[in-house]
C-alpha cells in the first residue's frame, strides 16, 4: 500500500462520489416534476436503442480489423449470436452459444 | 421481491460469465499493490464501477490525489447520466428501492432494464431490483474471490468475456425489432464507430455521447 488507511478511504470516497454524481444527475435534475420536459421524454425514447448501439461498438473497440486475424473470431461468433437469436429468440442459447464458439475459435483455431 | 430476483436471475448469467475474468483479475491486481480481499470488496461495494476501479490502481500506486480521482471517476462514468434519462419513468414508482437502483446503475443493468423481456407476472420494480442486486453481489463476490484465489486459476478463460458482447448484441436486436427504434439504432452505431475511428480506443466514448445527443437535438422533430 502506497497510501495510508485514511488516504485509501478518502480515495474510495472520491471515486464513489464521481460515479454517483454521474448516476444521480438526471434523477436530481428531474425529480418532483410531474411532467417531464418534452425533449427529455423524447430522449428517454430514443436513447435506449442508440446507447445499445454504442455499447455494441464499445465491445468491439479493440478488435483488429486490419491486422492479425482481422476480427474473424468476433465476426463468426457474432453471426452465431444473431443467427440463433433470429431463429430461437432465446437469450441464454444465443449468449451461451456465441460465447462457446468464440472461446473455441480464439483458443483452438486462431 | 423474491419473484423479481428469480425472474432476473437468468438474464444476469451473461453478466456473471463476462465479469469473472475481469473481476478476478481486479482482485489480483489489488493484491499486488497491497490491498487484501476485504479492501477489494470495500472498493467494489462503495464504488461499484468496474472500469474506474481498475483505472484507479496505477493512480493509487502513484500517490494520493483525491481531486484527480474524483474528476477522473466522473469522466469515466459520464455515460451513466445518459442511462438515467430513459429510466426516469421506469424507476418513478420504485419507492424505497429507487436509491439502490440508481446507486448500482451501470452498463449491464441499464441494458437489461430497458431491453430484457421480463416475464409478465413480476412487478417491474422488483425485476429491476433483482437485476441490480444480483449484479452487485457478483461484482463484490468475484472481486473478493480474485483477491483470495485469483492467482490459482489455471482454467483457460480466454474469450469468456465475449459473453457480455453477446448479451449487448442480443439486447440491441431487441431494440432493432421495433421499427420505430431503427433510426436511433443506426445513429448509435454510426456515431460511435466514427468516433472510435477518429479518436482512438481510449477517449471516444464522451465524443460519441455528445455526438449522439447533438444529432438527437437536431432531429428532434423527425425522430
Amino acid at each position: 500500500m502506497t497510501l495510508t488507511v485514511t488516504q485509501t478511504l478518502v480515495t474510495i470516497a472520491a471515486i464513489a462520489l464521481g460515479v454517483q454524481i454521474s448516476r444521480w444527475l438526471p434523477f436530481a435534475a428531474f425529480s418532483g416534476k410531474k411532467e417531464l420536459p418534452e425533449f427529455i421524454q423524447y430522449l428517454g425514447r430514443v436513447l435506449p436503442p442508440a446507447l445499445m448501439g454504442l455499447l455494441v461498438v464499445y465491445c468491439f473497440k479493440n478488435t483488429p480489423i486490419l491486422t492479425g486475424n482481422h476480427g474473424l473470431p468476433e465476426l463468426i461468433a457474432t453471426a452465431v449470436v444473431i443467427g440463433t437469436y433470429a431463429w430461437k429468440e432465446n437469450f441464454l442459447i444465443s449468449v451461451g452459444g456465441g460465447t462457446a464458439v468464440y472461446m473455441l475459435l480464439v483458443q483452438l483455431v486462431f | 421481491m423474491l419473484g423479481g430476483i428469480k425472474a432476473a436471475f437468468p438474464f444476469t448469467i451473461p453478466v456473471f460469465l463476462g465479469w469473472i475474468f475481469v473481476a478476478l483479475t481486479y482482485g489480483v491486481l489489488m493484491n499486488d499493490i497491497g490491498y487484501n480481499a476485504w479492501w477489494t470488496m470495500l472498493f467494489s461495494a462503495v464504488c461499484f464501477c468496474g472500469s474506474m476501479q481498475i483505472a484507479a490502481i496505477p493512480m493509487m500506486a502513484a500517490g494520493f490525489d483525491p481531486a484527480q480521482m474524483l474528476l477522473m471517476s466522473y469522466l469515466v462514468n459520464f455515460r451513466h447520466s445518459f442511462y438515467g434519462i430513459p429510466l426516469l419513468e421506469k424507476y418513478k414508482d420504485a419507492g424505497v428501492l429507487k436509491p439502490f437502483l440508481v446507486y448500482t446503475l451501470s452498463d449491464e443493468q441499464f441494458s437489461l432494464s430497458v431491453s430484457a423481456q421480463k416475464p409478465d407476472n413480476v412487478e417491474n420494480k422488483y425485476f429491476y431490483f433483482g437485476i441490480n442486486l444480483i449484479c452487485f453481489c457478483y461484482w463484490i463476490g468475484l472481486t473478493g474471490l480474485g483477491g483470495v484465489i485469483g492467482g490459482l486459476i489455471t482454467f483457460d478463460t480466454t474469450g469468456l468475456d465475449f459473453a457480455l458482447t453477446a448479451m449487448f448484441v442480443v439486447l440491441f436486436m431487441q431494440q432493432w425489432k421495433q421499427k420505430e427504434n431503427r433510426p436511433a439504432c443506426v445513429i448509435g452505431i454510426g456515431v460511435t464507430l466514427l468516433c472510435r475511428i477518429f479518436f482512438g480506443t481510449s477517449v471516444f466514448l464522451i465524443p460519441s455521447l455528445l455526438g449522439i445527443l447533438l444529432i438527437f437535438w437536431i432531429g428532434r422533430d423527425k425522430l
